[in-house]
């Protein structure tokens, strides 16, 4: 029995702790397993033997239980000479694949859960922002996203302005493109690529490329987990576990304009995996 | 006390509607959120209403409106607005 | 969230487990609730899930005399209305945004919540006073057993009466499903700090019979 989300791309390891003895998990409650074969080749397979699809990208193996419709998405500032690309690594979470991603695209929690990091009172206006769904590429995309922060980045000094883009390539994949202060044309660019293991259970796999030369790694590494791990305590205490496609029990707002965009996309393709359908 | 503009625009909400569940829905949803509907037109393929109230609150029943119930599907919603005070933003 | 209306008043903590500016999670049988006590002294309580998104209210903060959510700082009074929204600070949010407070009432050190209006008072225990709450993972009757049901007091079935270190007590048992029971522990006045300590450890040893499987080999 096959469902759409079963055709889309999903992260299962990360390249660099990949080996032979590999790693048994799940994906959209189905066991497989990732390894690398004697050749040292990443390679995913079910229980009854069965080989999946791979790609090797972003730091990460990823895989499909059917037939992706599309190449794995890119991210072209990614492959800039100079960037520092950061393998995270995983973070296992009680909650909806569904319901991390949305946080992820979140700004309004900043000052509350990220307090005197991402965000402070009294700088608590989510000012309007644009969302649209690219139909060429089946993505959403919000941009012209602003939030004032004390400390954006581990490079960041005082307070600044930070221009935010949000960008939705898979059902369990965004894109965080965000202000660089040492160089200020170019984005800073931050991934939460998730595994769905359950309806209610994910692995989620961090990745950064970033412009600094100067913040040692595992403090770079340190900062984003952190960040993480406030999130956690947030994606565990929600109600009802999956993600609502009806917001009749909730009130969302114009900042939660991009949430808005991203269940619509995921209502249009029938990507309801960890999602509720109907309001509780 | 802050003080607020009022508005009144027309929703124009167009896609596979299900009327019987999606305006029972819109009339709740306004309801929490201490809005007055009064609607015009209602079809499967259309519904038309008049929202009035505050600014910020009026753009949250187009967020809730964007989605509604798993029958309703919304292909556009539009708003225009019939007062004096600024429009609302488009989705 | 709906709950079905239980016009009985259930005992969900101790007074001196939630001071000023605290917010607690508890359990009603119906369903989870977010307890806190304002800046001023007063005690609300809620339905534990915020009206925007659903996070849990019981993570939130007290700042004087209201509840925030600790995701986006949506703040409401108690009477659980929602009074800000920190997103969008030139609204005054309508209260039909609320997250449904319940009747409440703090007497003799026990606070007492109910999912609707009961028409009588919680019961009055002489000058029998709190001492602690225990979760036991034991359903009632089996506490019942153990304490030896015949003491219960007929009158009012509203307490079983335990020995604990050789002290008369009076416990409040309140089951939160067919597997975990609340004891509420109340003791006479004039107790020394050394006694109560007593009483408490007979208590925790009191849990650990009624958790432990009966003799038969089933725990009933």
């Amino acid at each position: 029995m096959s469902f759409p989300m079963q055709d889309e791309w999903y992260p299962v390891a990360m390249l660099s702790d990949l080996h032979r003895q590999g790693r048994d998990t799940l994906l959209l409650g189905q066991p497989i397993h990732a390894a690398r074969d004697p050749n040292g080749i990443p390679i995913v397979t079910t229980q009854n033997g069965q080989h999946l699809v791979t790609i090797e990208r972003f730091g990460h193996l990823w895989t499909s239980l059917g037939t992706p419709r599309k190449d794995l998405f890119s991210i072209p500032e990614a492959d800039q000479p100079g960037r520092t690309l950061v393998d995270v690594g995983v973070v296992r979470v009680k909650c909806s694949p569904l319901r991390a991603v949305e946080n992820f695209l979140d700004i309004a929690h900043f000052p509350f859960v990220h307090t005197d990091i991402l965000g402070a009172e009294p700088h608590t206006e989510v000012e309007n922002y644009q969302v649209e769904i690219r139909e060429d590429s089946d993505e959403v995309w919000a941009t012209k996203v602003k939030f004032f922060q004390p400390q954006a980045a581990k490079s960041a000094e005082g307070g600044i302005t930070t221009d935010y883009m949000y960008r939705v390539p898979l059902p369990t994949c965004s894109v965080l493109y965000k202000t660089c202060p040492p160089r200020p044309a170019e984005w800073d660019v931050i991934c939460l690529f998730v595994q769905p293991l359950t309806e209610e259970l994910c692995d989620v796999w961090p990745w950064m490329a970033l412009f600094d030369d100067e913040t040692p790694l595992t403090d770079m590494i340190h900062f984003q987990q952190l960040i993480f791990l406030q999130d956690r305590s947030i994606l565990e205490n929600q109600l009802p576990r999956r993600l609502p496609l009806d917001p009749g029990m909730e009130v969302p707002t114009r900042a939660d304009m991009t949430s808005v965009a991203y269940r619509r996309w995921l209502k249009r393709h029938n990507f309801t995996y960890g999602a509720q359908l109907v309001a509780k | 006390m802050t003080e607020q503009d009022h508005l009144e625009d027309v929703f124009t909400i167009e896609g596979t509607l299900n009327h019987s569940c999606f305006v029972p829905w819109i009339k709740r949803h306004a309801q929490k959120l201490g809005l007055r509907t009064q609607f015009i037109s209602i079809n499967n393929d259309t519904i038309d209403l008049n929202v009035y109230g505050p600014p910020d609150l009026v753009d949250a029943l187009e967020m809730g409106c964007l989605l509604g119930p798993i029958e309703v599907w919304v292909q556009e919603l539009k708003r225009v607005s019939t007062s004096a005070t600024t429009a609302g933003p488009n989705a | 969230m709906s709950m079905p209306a239980t016009a009985w008043w259930t005992p969900v903590a101790l007074s001196a487990d939630v001071p000023p500016r605290m917010v607690i999670p508890a359990t009603l049988p119906v369903g989870p609730i977010a307890v806190w006590r304002s800046q001023s002294g007063q005690v609300t309580a809620n339905h534990d899930r915020c009206p925007h998104r659903g996070m849990r209210l019981s993570h939130g903060f007290v700042r004087g005399e209201k509840l925030s959510c600790i995701y986006h700082g949506w703040s409401f009074g108690k009477e659980g209305g929602c009074t800000a929204i920190p997103a969008h600070p030139k609204v005054t949010p309508p209260a039909s945004i609320h997250c449904g407070v319940m009747p409440t009432v703090e007497q003799d050190g026990l606070i007492w919540v109910a999912s609707a209006q009961p028409d009588t008072a919680p019961p009055v225990f002489d000058q029998y006073q709190p001492l602690r709450m225990l979760n036991f993972c034991a359903c009632i009757d089996r506490i019942k057993t153990v304490c030896d049901a015949s003491s219960r007091d007929p009158a009012t079935d509203t307490y079983v009466t335990a020995t604990l270190a050789g002290f008369v007590t009076r416990l409040i048992v309140t089951p939160l499903n067919e597997t975990e029971t609340n004891v509420f522990i109340l003791v006479s006045p004039d107790l020394s700090t050394d006694q109560k300590i007593a009483i408490s450890r007979a208590a925790e040893v009191l849990r650990n019979l009624c958790e432990r499987p009966s003799p038969e080999g089933q725990q009933t």
